[in-house]
């Protein structure tokens, strides 16, 4: 039992990395995204192309990055050039992605089996420490990675470019006074954003093997769940305490999705529940401080 | 407290006589990637066929813990951990990512997996014969050299066959490149729609009118899905519909030529069997349906104006030549 845990903190760690991407759009731009569910398989598409082309993982993952950003540029444009609004920029970039990512797979499904010949991150991390337990190496290594792009992330939203697009979010007419075009700012943020959001992708088609066209369908749901969880869970307003939130909260928001499909059925869940559940799960945290406030008074 | 103690000791000790008597049951994990109903059908004919070919009766000898992904691709990662870590017997995978998605888990528990249509490009083995490793299955690859084959036998004057698929299935395109072939070899033309969702089925289905002599739909799940759609638009423009699935043929089809997904789920049962009797895996051939369906829908032939005893001697004639060949095939009507 204990190892199906070790394995949903894998995929909380995984899905951490989107969530980091999410945190920035929706929480930092306050801008709804809803790009993430096409450049989350555009990650794992690009990467998947490479893999077929003969590179390595690294250069999968830097072209995954790149292919995330311009699929967050091109939402940006939408927003702020064609001023079409947040919501409806993502969908159409969105729309356009699936078509997208079936050109560059070529087919909706691709293996990165090792019987294809295949040698992804893990399989390489997995020979590198043939003593170790592949889910231990696994797990440090992921930590590592989140520990990591968390600080890099901690460290850009510090800077002069990272303070604006926070305060752009906050208040864009007051941005544009310190003559700084939050535009600009927007831009920035969403392809860093959705550049997050790809490398997640492109990390996860390595850790299940495989790479599917469907991949994308609910991912801005668990990311947005798994900040929200977290912002209930930890308390505090830094920048550090923020981006921890949502490591945090992507791990608490798979594990309890893994004991609702793991002890579930013996309380009645069925399989096709789950989407009740992970409803349920954002409604009732979102609730949260409203009950709160009407229940603390009474 | 002290007899609270005593109570909790020998109930505990009853629970391990009884565990100790009971016989050890095999437990399944059975994974498919979304409630379907040809996929429902494999997982019944799997659970039928061990009951009654091999004596694995639920609850007696045999324990299902029977999971479906929602068509979530991260789910179906979850569930396979969730066998894996449970250590059950054996899995059943049905359809391709989640067959993926087993294989990625475990190198240990014997995994078959059904309702794959090409699991060597699927990476879930290196080749047929010899799977190697802890995995091996059947394939759903659906005769499509011969169904094109039966429609240009159906209509020898036909120049340009329509189809529909859903360009986001996998299995869809394999066989859609099969379909392309077989057209290229018999002198047709191959017209093709795609389909996003099953909203898009009747307008591609009409789009076809006028172009085709006839149209053809394989295994594509979004497609028969929406079936009727199809079904309505070839009844009314006078379009013979020709399928690979026999079970959805009264929706306004002719005919279907291919296996039932029932049985293929009972054939993957005899794989299932042997491994639990102790054959490895790796050693047994990836299989493919043993015998196919050729179903009539007597109330399209009217409608379409055909005369019903011309298409039956047609029809025998094609079986009996299939019949030369060493497959297996009935002929029927659908009542």
């Amino acid at each position: 039992m204990q190892e199906f845990f070790l394995y949903s903190i894998q995929e909380g760690l995984l899905f951490g990395i989107l969530a980091l991407g999410v945190f920035i759009t929706f929480r930092c731009l306050n801008f709804p995204d809803l790009t993430v569910d096409g450049s989350y398989p555009l990650g794992a598409a690009v990467f998947a192309l490479m893999m077929y082309r003969g590179y390595g993982p690294g250069v999968g993952i830097a072209v995954a990055l790149g292919a995330g950003a311009v699929a967050g540029l091109f939402t940006g444009i939408l927003h702020t050039f064609s001023r079409i609004p947040a919501l409806l920029s993502g969908i159409l970039t969105m729309i356009c992605l699936y078509s997208i990512n079936l050109r560059i797979m070529g087919r909706p499904n691709l293996s990165l089996s090792e019987y294809l010949g295949h040698r992804t991150l893990f399989t390489i991390l997995r020979d590198s420490f043939p003593s170790v337990p592949e889910v231990y190496v696994r797990l440090v290594f992921l930590c590592g990675l989140i520990i990591f792009l968390k600080f890099l992330i901690d460290a850009f939203l510090q800077t002069e470019v990272g303070l604006s697009i926070r305060a752009t979010g906050d208040n864009e007419v007051l941005v544009a006074t310190q003559g700084i075009d939050p535009n600009d700012m927007k831009l920035i943020g969403i392809s860093l954003s959705n550049a997050l959001v790809a490398l997640a992708g492109a990390m996860f088609a390595q850790y299940q093997g495989f790479v599917d066209i469907n991949m994308g369908i609910g991912m801005v749901i668990s990311g947005l769940a798994s900040v929200i969880v977290g912002e209930v869970l930890l308390r505090g307003k830094t920048i550090f305490v923020m981006t921890l939130q949502v490591i945090v909260g992507s791990v608490v928001y798979r594990l309890a999705t893994a004991i609702a499909l793991n002890w579930g059925y013996s309380i009645g869940f069925k399989p096709y529940d789950l989407k009740l559940f992970t409803g349920l799960l954002v409604i009732i945290i979102l609730s949260f401080p409203v009950l709160k406030e009407k229940f603390g008074k009474a | 407290m002290k007899r609270i103690g005593i109570v909790l000791f020998v109930v505990l000790l009853f629970g391990l006589a009884l565990g100790v008597g009971a016989e050890e049951k095999v437990r399944i994990g059975i994974m498919q990637i979304i409630d379907h109903p040809a996929l429902n059908a494999v997982r019944q004919g799997f659970i039928d066929a061990m009951k009654e070919v091999y004596g694995y009766e639920e609850g007696v000898n045999i324990e299902y813990d029977a999971q479906s992904a929602q068509g979530d691709i991260a789910t179906a990662n979850t569930i396979a951990r969730k066998f894996v870590t449970e250590k059950v017997d054996l899995i059943l995978s049905i359809a391709t990512p989640t067959s993926q998605a087993a294989v990625n888990a475990t190198k240990e528990i014997p995994i078959v997996f059904s309702a794959v249509t090409d699991p060597v490009s699927a990476g879930l083995v290196k080749d047929l014969e010899h799977p190697g490793g802890n995995v091996t299955g059947i394939s759903d690859m659906t005769p499509v050299a011969r169904q094109i084959a039966l429609i240009k036998f159906l209509f020898p004057e036909a120049k340009r066959i329509g189809t529909l698929y859903n360009a986001g299935e996998v299995n869809s395109v394999v066989t859609n490149e099969l379909a392309k072939k077989a057209c290229a070899e018999l002198g047709l033309e191959l017209v093709e729609a795609t389909v996003a969702s099953t909203a898009d089925v009747a307008m591609a289905a009409q789009s076809l009118v006028g172009k085709v002599d006839a149209i053809y739909v394989s295994t594509d799940n979004t497609v028969v899905s929406a079936l009727d759609a199809v079904g309505n638009v070839c009844l009314t423009n006078k379009i013979p519909l020709i399928l690979a699935d026999p079970t959805t043929v009264g929706k306004g089809a002719l005919c279907a030529l291919g296996f039932d997904y029932y049985l293929h789920g009972r054939q993957t049962a005899d794989i299932a069997a042997r491994i639990l009797k102790g054959e490895k895996p790796g050693d047994i051939p990836v299989e493919f349906a043993k015998k196919l369906f050729l179903l009539v829908n007597p109330k399209t032939v009217e409608a379409l104006g055909l005369s019903a005893a011309d298409l039956e001697a047609k029809l025998n004639e094609f079986v009996k030549a299939m019949e030369k060949e060493g497959v297996e095939v009935t002929l029927g009507k659908l009542e």
